[in-house]
């Protein structure tokens, strides 16, 4: 017995060192600081920012893995995260620590090398709370800065917890989630402001940005995306359309620390139907920059006027450096729902050159990047129009990305087309303020579209059965361009001419973003699947019969790596 | 009282469906053997609902003490089975599963038997059913005086139909603490609800002064016993055997007192029917009760003239049609779909298995924790029905 016991004793000695040079071994918190995140473009090992840089490129300069060995890409470790709902976050890491934001239920912190779980943060969302949102119980991921981890809930809410063990250090209502007021961003935070912008364009909200104090969570500075009497731009809103006009700024925006400018896309303006807000309806579906300090509006640009389609311009801003017709130009490139690349001008707002990148029917741009659009493709009060892209855009909100060593954009794309009509509609809280209906008239189908910015052309694109509408890409320095589809593939393509070197299966549909890191020496990638979000439930007849009758929903990350 | 009134709504939406497919098995003389042979009698329960029971034992509940005194006769040993009693069907299926072999508080009503043909109940323990509860400050005991200012009701519970039908304005509540809330914060004054759990609310919040009162109409009065499987005729006897005993020497009136039962009386103040079981009730022949028809007319509208009672709860003429179909895109369309068609996570309406009564259930009451909200705090009824007829007119899919 005695020598069973010491054997025991010492094993159990043993496992207690090994546990204790373990803590040791693992990955801890590093700061967070302005200057790391301002220099994101030079550190290529982590992924410290929603878009990785706050040009908001998605493009990791990493290149172990590359277009010679990716087809040896292998998964080094999955974890199951315990939710049904849409995965559409896309993770952040610093210095070896991943930070998964799952759905609106847990945030996990993860050691990538290991794929131990170092801290969860569970949230508490009301039941009721998906009533209010239009797209299920999602977040595209929570935010970094300083010694805290940064997450904007569903109900409206903005969480401060700390990075080290994942303790709630405040948290601070912000709105009034059952006026459809709610958050799914991932939130932007600057030189110690977190700012988040209202989602809540289907249920007759005032679209609003809000700069907050990253250490109280005290408001600096409220902007309105939609103006309201007496403020230039409400003649735009006839009918006293403005006071539910929508609006939302509902996706994480870029920083250019040059100007001090951040730049937000606007959305949907309410109700769809058009005739109910007769005018422009500024500033909904528009690209605007606001200054990082203020929150005033340096220069908008409103794509679609007086919107018919819910063609929304939330779509994510690149800030971009490149040759515009020969010319060294800072621009800043948006890809929109209604099929067009626009380029800008990153100071002043002027757009310099377009591009279709999708199938579209509807019209065309004039020389002034102004839509010029055939009379039968309008949909109206019981006046049916069929039109391509659809609600779901050209480009959906799957963000793009750009390599800024050969200038080129690859932009997740869907093409599918709708049927729609509006109708007269009354503002009631609580439900959705819509006055539109409509039917999709055949599956959609997907691509992954290249195109040159430096000479403004579709350079190749890559088809997919089903849209392209959620996943993010992402391009590395390896010549690759990743993203992930609803089937569940994460696929790599040959950036030089979008030949598909490698795929793998996931456990479900991707609708978040891909991303990649260095850890201990070694370049991964990684993506967390889970099928759901807007398209499973706003597409009815669109979403493919292979998608609808084999996907199941269900979340998993996981992490790749070269052997 | 929550087991009741959830079983008996259940039992008037969705028991008959799901009976309907199930086959009572033959008569199994040895379960007093079997159950001796354990030594041990097994009760269903609801882990946290007082008066009825609680896992706390601090008080155990009314009918987990009655369960106490017949095992003792019976010779047993009282074992629990933990389950959420307000899941009404469900629970009842813990008893066909054979996890346990007892469910109290069902009513010994023949149409509810006819529904849940495989089960049995024994002779009343109680008469319960729904009382009329009133806040200290009601002006008038008469039920009919808040016609139009507003009867509180559990939602989705014999009084909720029963008034809706007779035009009565009803507040609709998700449990019976939550109409006590209502009538502490003055929302409401009149209340019909289950009478157990009114009565040990009333008991239990002395402060507010709340009146239950003992006499009620015939039809929300039920006698209440042991819900047992149907085959074991011989359990059933010996409950009956061991009932007869513990009121015979005053303990079952004492358990009343001690929860306050409030013995419900027909407001005509004749003896309250005896609602004999299919086989092996009282004995005495029962009379087609008006709570039946209510029944017929909320849960089988299959048969004979339900149909145009159909038609008068739920018009479905065009323009009806197009205003559900309005209020479909405003309320129902982000999850499940254009025109009803589910882009495959969440539920197809088109599939719904139910009749318009369910459906209006589900509409109006939600699945809260599934992400299904309760529109009954943002729509109208008219609204909601008019949501129910515009998915009722879309065509089945393939």
């Amino acid at each position: 017995m005695k020598s069973r016991w010491a054997l025991f004793a010492s094993a159990a000695t043993t496992a207690l060192l090994v546990g204790m040079a373990g803590q040791a071994l693992a990955a801890e918190w590093t700061a967070v600081t302005d200057e790391r995140l301002q220099s994101a473009e030079k550190n290529a090992d982590d992924w410290l920012i929603y878009g990785r840089t706050y040009s908001s490129l998605r493009y990791s300069p990493l290149k172990e893995i590359n277009t010679e060995n990716v087809s040896k890409l292998k998964p080094k470790f999955q974890i199951a995260l315990g939710s049904i709902e849409g995965q559409e976050l896309t993770p952040v890491v610093n210095n070896g620590i991943m930070i998964v934001a799952v759905s609106q239920e847990r945030i996990d912190a993860i050691d990538v090398k290991t794929g131990e779980r170092l801290w969860r943060h569970e949230i508490k969302v009301p039941a009721d709370a998906t009533q209010f949102t239009c797209c299920g119980k999602i977040t595209r991921g929570a935010s970094l800065y300083g010694d805290k981890v940064y997450f904007a809930t569903l109900d409206s809410r903005l969480l401060a917890i700390d990075a080290k063990d994942g303790k709630l250090v405040w948290e601070k209502t912000l709105a009034d989630y059952k006026a459809g007021y709610t958050l799914t961003m991932a939130p932007t935070i600057v030189k110690g402001k977190v700012m988040v912008g209202f989602s809540g364009g289907e249920f007759g909200i005032v679209g609003q940005i809000l700069a907050l104090d990253s250490e109280t969570g005290n408001e600096v500075w409220k902007h309105r995306t939609i103006p309201q009497p007496g403020e230039p731009g409400y003649d735009t809103w006839g009918k006293d359309s403005a006071k539910y006009g929508g609006g939302a700024a509902w996706l994480t925006a870029s920083y250019d620390a040059e100007t001090n400018l951040t730049f937000w896309g606007t959305g949907n303006p309410a109700p769809w139907n058009a005739d109910m807000r007769p005018g422009d309806n500024l500033y909904s579906n528009s690209l605007i920059a606001l200054d990082a300090d203020t929150g005033k509006q340096k220069w908008y640009f409103q794509h679609v006027p007086n919107d018919a389609w819910d063609w929304d311009s939330m779509n994510e801003a690149l800030l971009i450096d490149t040759k515009i017709k020969g010319k060294d130009t800072k621009a800043v490139i948006q890809a929109h729902k209604n099929g067009y690349l626009y380029t800008f001008d990153r100071a002043t707002g002027k757009c310099l050159q377009t591009v279709a990148f999708s199938p579209l029917d509807w019209g065309k741009l004039d020389e002034n990047c102004k839509m010029i659009v055939k009379p039968d493709k309008r949909p109206g009060v019981d006046k049916k129009a069929t039109f391509c892209p659809s609600y779901f855009g050209g480009k959906g909100w799957a963000h793009m990305t750009y390599n800024p060593e050969n200038s080129m954009v690859f932009i997740p794309t869907t093409d599918m087309c709708v049927t729609l009509h509006h109708e007269e509609t009354t503002y009631k809280k609580g439900t959705m303020y819509l006055g539109a209906g409509g039917e999709i008239p055949e599956p959609g189908k997907g691509m992954l579209t290249a195109v040159d910015v430096s000479n403004n052309k579709v350079a190749w694109a890559w088809n997919n059965p089903s849209p392209l509408q959620s996943g993010s890409a992402m391009a590395t320095g390896g010549g690759l361009a990743f993203v992930g589809t609803f089937e569940g593939d994460l696929v790599a393509l040959d950036q030089k001419d979008g030949k598909e070197l490698w795929k793998h299966r996931n456990p479900s549909g991707i609708v978040g973003g891909v991303i990649s890191f260095n850890a201990g020496g070694k370049q991964h990638i990684a993506v967390v699947s889970g099928y759901g979000g807007a398209f499973p439930l706003w597409a009815g007849t669109g979403v493919p019969p292979h998608i609808k009758n084999n996907v199941n929903p269900g979340a998993t990350l996981t992490v790749y790596a070269l052997d | 009282m929550r087991n009741l009134h959830r079983i008996v709504s259940a039992a008037a939406v969705t028991l008959a469906g799901f009976a309907a497919g199930l086959q009572s098995g033959p008569v199994d003389a040895g379960t007093l053997e079997r159950l001796k042979s354990y030594g041990k009698i097994t009760l269903c329960a609801d882990r946290d609902l007082l008066p009825h029971s609680s896992s706390a034992m601090d008080p155990p509940g009314f009918d987990v003490e009655v369960a106490h005194e017949v095992a003792r006769h019976l010779e047993l040993e009282l074992g629990f089975q933990w389950v959420a009693a307000f899941k009404g069907h469900r629970a009842i299926r813990n008893l066909y599963s054979g996890d346990c072999d007892i469910f109290m508080g069902l009513p010994n009503d023949k149409d509810f038997l006819k529904e849940a043909f495989r089960l049995d109940v024994t002779e009343p323990y109680y008469t319960g059913g729904f009382a009329v509860l009133l806040s200290k400050d009601a002006p008038s005991t008469n039920l009919e005086d808040y016609k139009t200012k507003g009867v509180a009701v559990d939602i989705m519970t014999v009084p909720d139909f029963r008034l809706f039908e007779r035009g009565f304005e009803r507040k609709l509540y998700y449990g019976t603490a939550k109409v006590v809330e209502a009538m502490k914060s003055g929302e409401v004054q009149a209340a019909l609800v289950p009478a157990l759990e009114a009565g040990w609310l009333a008991h239990t919040h002395g402060e507010l002064g709340l009146r239950v009162l003992d006499r009620t109409e015939k039809q929300y009065i039920y006698p209440m016993g042991f819900g047992l499987r149907k085959k074991e005729q011989d359990l059933k006897q010996a409950i009956n055997e061991a009932l007869a005993k513990i009121e015979a020497s005053g303990r079952l009136k004492e358990l009343r007192e001690k929860y306050g039962v409030v013995d419900l009386k027909p407001e005509d103040g004749s003896t309250p029917e005896k609602k004999a079981a299919v086989e092996g009730g009282s004995g005495e022949k029962a009379a087609p009760t008006q709570v039946a028809e209510a029944k017929v007319d909320a849960a089988a509208p299959a048969a004979g003239s339900a149909a145009s009672s159909l038609e008068s709860d739920f018009p479905s003429d065009p323009a009806s049609i197009k205003k559900g179909y309005s209020l479909y895109k405003q309320a129902c369309y982000k999850c499940h779909g254009p025109n009803g068609v589910s882009g495959g996570t969440r539920p197809d309406v088109r599939m719904f298995a139910g009749d318009h009564y369910e459906m209006f259930a589900i509409v109006q009451a939600g699945i809260v924790d599934r992400g299904m909200p309760a529109w009954n705090d943002y729509l109208t009824e008219t609204e909601m029905k008019q949501i129910v007829v515009y998915i009722k007119s879309l065509p089945k899919p393939e």
